[in-house]
């Protein structure tokens, strides 16, 4: 059973090295922890959107100055050993080898069509039905459902860093600000969630490069 | 290292129902491409590919089906997964003047070498580092994914996990590997001729590993995701699978957790006789 650490504010701003965008994947975590990746972006604004323990539908609906809507929702069934980004390992029992997982993928787009985020969420299939059926919602955003559900929502960042952004154009893809964390209903860890920033509206800066 | 796919999912390649010369026929040798400790056989036998790819007119047969995939789109966003030296993708942009095409492999050294080549240098390509059976990209980010001469190199479980993946990111997933047929084994003097003995060895195991196209469309029933697949045989000896995800629909979940023995009891093949 994975333990519940609430996320601290990140440490102050100290250098201001600049940071190429970058393609290749930098897990920041895996040398400096969570907290301190969050605390390694330059823009302010990015650290409180990758270390906010709130809505992240809220605070960037804040940011864009609009609704955000959710698209391109997928809900597929996949076995535990092949869920992205080894999900699977966060969600402790229920991802047995062989369990069979809820994936959905879907991305947060403003009232202009502009693109947001990409989030995939891995959870465990059973547990609670209506917050099963939040999961399969393609209509609503997951944080704000499962809310009006009347669940008790906590989260606890173990990943954060910068990825190649997956949604742009042919070419060169700009590094994009992401964070996984693990999505609390009261004691229980309800799923695993992947949030990837769009680099054209969240900053993904870096104060030294990886 | 692969995970080992899933008991449900480890079936014949031949399909659920494959005969038993099928079963006999089918190997689990390794070919010198998938085997890190032979790197000089492995050049020499994806040069060998190459060479056999440009003479059988492979590359061009497989840009025209992806061609026909996309069909009238004014600007096609195409994913090549699987790219290798990626003649495919430049075929694709040589042949269509809008396509923008991404060329993806899952190796970081293959990336590097396809951005060092033509593709990096094309303003209607990219190239990324990208897992077939895990694809970093929002649903619908193209209009096509495909998969040329590769299939064969994924278990079971790999397949399952590129039809569900290959259908989210794209419109249409096609895939395009050799026909299994024993006939086919006509085809290794000639892999020998262009690509010497280790070329002929990777042949034959490619010929006994590939896919028949039940095994596919069993594969497509029980991927996790609403996919449906058509199967055909193109020339000269072709495997061509189309495989397109219906609407949204939540997966149909048992309420309690559902072990994989439940799982597997379920009659979720879907297949066509």
């Amino acid at each position: 059973m994975p333990t519940r650490t609430p996320l601290s504010p990140p440490p102050p701003a100290a250098t201001t090295a600049a940071s190429p965008a970058t393609t290749a994947v930098a897990d920041l975590s895996e040398t400096d922890g969570p907290r301190a990746a969050v605390g390694r972006f330059r823009s302010p604004l990015t650290r409180m959107l990758l270390g906010g323990d709130g809505l992240t539908t809220t605070l960037l609906e804040a940011w864009a100055g609009s609704r955000l809507r959710v698209g391109g929702v997928t809900v597929d069934l996949v076995r535990a050993e092949h869920t992205p980004h080894g999900a699977a390992a966060l969600l402790s029992a229920a991802a047995a080898p062989g369990a069979d997982l809820l994936v959905r993928h879907s991305t947060l787009t403003d009232a202009r069509g502009r693109l947001w985020s990409w989030n995939q969420v891995v959870a465990a299939p059973a547990g609670d039905p209506a917050l099963r059926r939040c999961l399969t919602d393609p209509a609503a955003p997951l944080g704000p459902a499962l809310r009006a559900a009347g669940a008790d929502l906590g989260r606890t960042v173990v990943r954060a860093g910068v990825t190649p952004w997956p949604a742009g154009p042919p070419g060169p893809r700009p590094a994009a600000a992401f964070r996984t964390y693990r999505l609390w209903c009261g004691d229980e860890v309800l799923a695993a969630v992947r949030e990837v920033f769009n680099p054209a509206h969240v900053p993904a800066e870096l104060r030294e490069p990886v | 290292m692969p995970p080992e796919p899933a008991p449900a999912l480890d079936m014949p390649r031949g399909g659920p129902r494959a005969a038993r010369w099928d079963r006999l026929f089918e190997t689990d040798k390794e070919e010198y491409i998938d085997r890190p400790d032979s790197p000089a056989a492995c050049r020499r036998s994806l040069r060998g590919l190459d060479r056999f790819q440009r003479l059988t007119l492979g590359y061009r047969t497989c840009a025209r089906l992806t061609a026909a995939a996309f069909g009238p789109a004014p600007d096609p966003r195409v994913l090549e997964l699987g790219a290798g030296c990626g003649r495919l993708s430049y075929g694709i942009l040589r042949r269509h003047p809008t396509a923008l095409v991404t060329a993806s492999d899952v190796n970081p050294r293959v990336v590097e070498a396809l951005r060092a080549g033509p593709l990096g240098r094309h303003p209607r390509a990219g190239c990324a580092v990208l897992d077939a059976t895990s694809i970093d990209a929002p649903a619908g980010a193209y209009d096509v994914a495909v998969m040329a001469m590769s299939l064969h190199h994924l278990p079971p479980a790999g397949v399952a996990a590129l039809l569900r993946e290959g259908t989210r990111v794209a419109r249409t997933l096609l895939l395009v590997d050799g026909w299994r047929h024993p006939l086919c084994l006509g085809a290794v003097p000639l892999m020998f001729l262009t690509g010497g003995p280790a070329q002929a060895h990777d042949g034959v195991i490619s010929l006994r590993k590939v896919y028949g196209a039940a095994a596919v469309r069993a594969l497509a029933g029980m991927c996790g995701a609403p996919v449906h697949v058509d199967t055909r045989f193109a020339l000269p000896g072709y495997l061509v699978a189309t495989a397109t995800r219906a609407p949204h629909a939540p997966p149909a979940v048992a309420p309690a957790a559902a072990p994989s023995p439940a799982r597997a009891r379920r009659p979720r093949l879907r297949t066509r006789k």
